[in-house]
């Protein structure tokens, strides 16, 4: 390991449209944001729903103040300053959705911080997963639904009653979070328990180590491309990270 | 690591499309017969077509029929649409619709366990109910009638499925709109429009198979000027 690496080890995030996006036009609804302060990482992942007309809107405005005021909440245990940007991310929709409805710009969110240990608050689908030692391991799964096409949202009236915060085991040494598009390649379900597919992460936490310097792009190919895109249209986002 | 190398090892966790399950409950007694019987026929036929044009739901619609007139039938059970062949039903004997609702509920619980137990994600199934009469083996306030309507409506309430019942002149609109659930009464097909009401079921299919909602769907509209459906009052 190089002294670089050392002081910001790798992350790696990208988002695509999927392909009924770009049937109808519609923008890419996903999006993210991640920020490294001061050896702690700040990760935000929202997924503006389809049924919602400006979700991107929303989707764009939650990430950035989430990861805002989980940083000025850094403070505080992780999942508190998880939650508090997840809080932040809901009055930036109330904002943003002042002029229509909140509903109109509805979306889920992942608000992952890592500082003396792994912090997650979350709403809706999507997952945030961890590694250790080569393995992975879910760390919080989407919200539970019968219905494949139902979730909840961080724009519904009682938001707070889905809000759902998760710690990190100890020794985690990276993390990934990710939308509904990829939950197909992602996540198994065994007997109805959930567990992060190995065949997936493994080679994409070996790519993120030796990334190149057109990793995002890359990254950004792979999500578009054959093999993720025939089982799912939806839109998709995958940040990665290697914890500091 | 090249792009093609990275797309290479990695493994797809769950390659497979999530379903959307419908049971057609079909009215094949002998008021039925002739032009009636003839359009549902056809409409089934371009209800398959409609939906395997569609790259998407191809994958992830299926549907199963039950039919009521002679006997109550599980006339084609659950497949997907490349495999939806329904034969051609005829018309003849009487209305049991109750059992017929009974059966389709059964054959909705069914494919859900095996979805749950194969571990396929799915979208709220429908119940889709066609009559042009009333039925024949319950009455209000009798014990299947009872039953039957509590399936439906306490089925409906838990969000269990989806139920949409359609009157065909001269169905007893006033008994079909006592076994639908409250929240979506009974429409009324204006006539003729069996091949309108089965486009709109598979654009509605479509649609379904490629939404994502935070609180309700909304559905092609089935009734205004081009719609096939009336909504009657009583």
């Amino acid at each position: 390991m190089t002294s670089t690496e050392r002081l910001a080890p790798p992350t790696l995030g990208a988002s695509v449209a999927g392909a009924s996006h770009e049937r109808r036009g519609t923008p890419c609804q996903d999006a993210f944001a991640l920020e490294r302060p001061d050896g702690a990482l700040v990760i935000a992942v929202a997924d503006g729903l389809g049924s919602a007309p400006r979700s991107e809107l929303g989707a764009a405005a939650a990430v950035g103040a989430a990861v805002d005021a989980a940083i000025d909440h850094l403070d505080r245990e992780p999942e508190r300053a998880a939650l508090e940007g997840l809080v932040a991310a809901r009055e930036a929709l109330e904002r943003v959705g002042r002029c229509g409805r909140i509903a109109d710009v509805a979306c889920t969110l992942m608000v992952v911080v890592a500082s003396e240990r792994v912090g997650i608050a979350h709403i809706g689908d999507g997952a945030v997963i961890g590694s250790r030692d080569g393995r992975f391991a879910v760390l919080s799964p989407p919200g539970v639904s019968e219905y494949v096409n139902e979730v909840d949202s961080l724009a519904a009236d009682d938001w707070f009653d889905h809000v759902r915060c998760a710690v990190g085991l100890d020794g985690i040494d990276g993390v990934a979070a990710f939308t509904d598009g990829l939950h197909h390649a992602t996540l198994r379900k065994d007997a109805g328990h959930l567990t992060a597919h190995d065949g997936f992460f493994g080679p994409l936490f070996s790519f993120l180590c030796d990334a190149p310097d057109d990793a995002e792009e890359q990254l950004m190919r792979l999500l578009a491309g054959p093999k993720i895109s025939e089982h799912s249209d939806d839109d998709k986002t995958l940040v990665l990270a290697l914890l500091p | 690591m090249t792009l093609d190398a990275l797309e290479q090892q990695i493994e797809i966790a769950n390659p497979q499309h999530p379903h959307c399950a419908t049971v057609l409950a079909l009215d094949t007694s002998g008021s039925m017969h002739g032009d009636k019987i003839r359009q549902v026929n056809e409409g089934l036929t371009a209800f398959r077509e409609d939906v395997l044009t569609d790259e998407l739901a191809r994958k992830r619609v299926e549907a199963a029929v039950v039919t009521f007139g002679s006997h109550v039938d599980l006339a084609h059970p659950f497949s997907s649409m490349e495999a939806f062949a329904p034969p051609a039903f005829r018309a003849d004997g009487s209305t049991p619709m109750g059992d017929a609702i009974l059966k389709s509920i059964d054959a909705i619980r069914a494919r859900k366990a095996m979805y749950r137990q194969s571990g396929t994600d799915y979208y709220r199934p429908w119940i889709f109910l066609i009559t042009d009469g009333e039925p024949t083996d319950m009455h209000p306030g009798d014990k299947l009638w009872d039953q039957v309507v509590a399936e439906v409506h306490g089925g409906e309430a838990a969000r269990e499925f989806c139920f949409f019942g359609v009157g065909v002149d001269p169905a007893n609109m006033d008994i079909l709109r006592r076994i639908c659930p409250p929240e979506r009464p009974p429409v009324q097909l204006r006539p003729g429009r069996f091949r309108a009401m089965f486009e709109w079921l598979s654009r509605s299919q479509r649609h379904i198979s490629a939404s994502r909602v935070g609180e309700r769907l909304a559905l092609p509209p089935a009734t205004g000027p081009d719609g096939w459906a009336e909504i009657t009052t009583g």
